[in-house]
């Protein structure tokens, strides 16, 4: 208990304003999320004519995606709650198209790494193959080579006690 | 194609930690991002309120806060918490919302003591809206930083160091802005201690 009429004064105040209710932000949530969404980022093209884009479709020009939309559906495929969480994705690619897709995971502490690895592979390509179109190949044991996608590297670069997700 | 005006469903738990939800946003996950919208935008909002005021400067401020936080994600290095960063950004924007907007004459009545303060439970004033609506009012008359200053320690419960972050001040610097900002209170509330 605070002694100190002032203090003791300060301290309901401060508690008061705190627990007003905010009514202004239930009413602007929505046209904030709208103008979010609104607003463009800027992002890298990726051709898709060299990943399974009919070639019929050439002659009428170019299709290409955004690097951020593909970073974006990766980023929710790949994590994985209580598994691990993607911390970087990066997408590299040689005159727009698609070469080499690369993920930093933080991962739970225990897991397999190289059975985590192999199934974050080929989650990825899985993603590629939904958004772009790529052709898959060969086993689907998530080998680039073999599905006839982009190289995925994964790399963990750290590890936590708990689930990753709210670590 | 997302629907229009609608909120994102929150298909992310609240206890996904802010750090997995800027890593995803910032590799282009909406989703992520929505979810600390939804998640500190009614702080943001009530800092941005006390700061302000006036409705419309109020949901532009907050607007343009999130707006440029996602356009800044990639520049965003975690060397501060998400929702320090977050304060930063809306700091600036409620100082060039005040560049151009000038300060409103308060009523000076509602500031001045009463004629017996001894005479009222300080409690029972606490929680009266005369008497936030005399606290914001006065807290509109304070310098710029020494008003943030306040409300981001004695609301929102900042540290000076985290203040100092999100007002490109030093943590010293901070303290004496909060201190001054306190006498100054004190002094314009003097009715309702």
């Amino acid at each position: 208990m605070n002694d100190d009429p002032v203090a003791a004064f300060w301290t309901r105040a401060c508690t008061v304003l705190r627990e007003l209710p905010e009514p202004g932000w239930d009413r602007i949530a929505g046209a904030v999320v709208d103008a979010v969404r609104a607003a463009p980022r800027g992002g890298w093209p990726i051709d898709m004519s060299e990943t399974g884009v009919s070639d019929d479709t050439s002659a009428l020009g170019t299709l290409a995606v955004s690097d951020l939309v593909l970073r974006g559906a990766i980023a929710r495929a790949v994590r994985l709650d209580e598994i691990c969480v993607p911390r970087v994705i990066e997408v590299l690619t040689d005159n727009a198209h698609l070469r080499t897709i690369r993920v930093e995971l933080t991962a739970r502490y225990g897991s397999e790494l190289d059975i985590l690895a192999d199934r974050i592979r080929r989650t990825v390509l899985d993603v590629v193959d939904d958004i772009m179109g790529t052709t898959p190949v060969g086993s689907g044991d998530g080998s680039s080579s073999t599905r006839g996608g982009p190289a995925v590297d994964v790399a963990v670069t750290d590890i936590v006690d708990g689930n990753p997700l709210t670590s | 194609m997302t629907p229009r005006s609608s909120l994102p469903s929150l298909s992310l738990s609240s206890e996904v930690s802010d750090r997995v939800l800027v890593d995803a946003a910032v590799a282009g996950d909406r989703t992520a991002f929505e979810t600390l919208v939804l998640r500190h935008g009614p702080v943001l909002h009530r800092y941005a309120r006390r700061m302000l005021r006036d409705e419309g400067a109020v949901h532009e401020v907050v607007q343009d806060t999130f707006v440029s936080a996602w356009r800044q994600l990639s520049s965003f290095r975690g060397d501060s918490a998400v929702r320090t960063w977050l304060f930063a950004i809306c700091s600036r924007k409620v100082i060039d919302s005040t560049r151009v907007k000038h300060a409103q004459p308060v009523d000076d009545k509602l500031l001045q003591p009463l004629a017996d303060p001894r005479a009222v439970d300080p409690f029972e004033f606490a929680s009266n809206a005369e008497f936030v609506e005399a606290l914001e009012a006065a807290l509109a008359e304070l310098p710029l930083r020494q008003s943030a200053s306040w409300v981001l320690r004695e609301i929102e419960g900042h540290t000076f160091p985290e203040i100092g972050a999100a007002l490109g001040l030093s943590p010293d610097a901070v303290r004496g802005q909060h201190r001054r900002a306190r006498a100054m209170l004190s002094q314009r509330l003097m009715r309702w201690r």
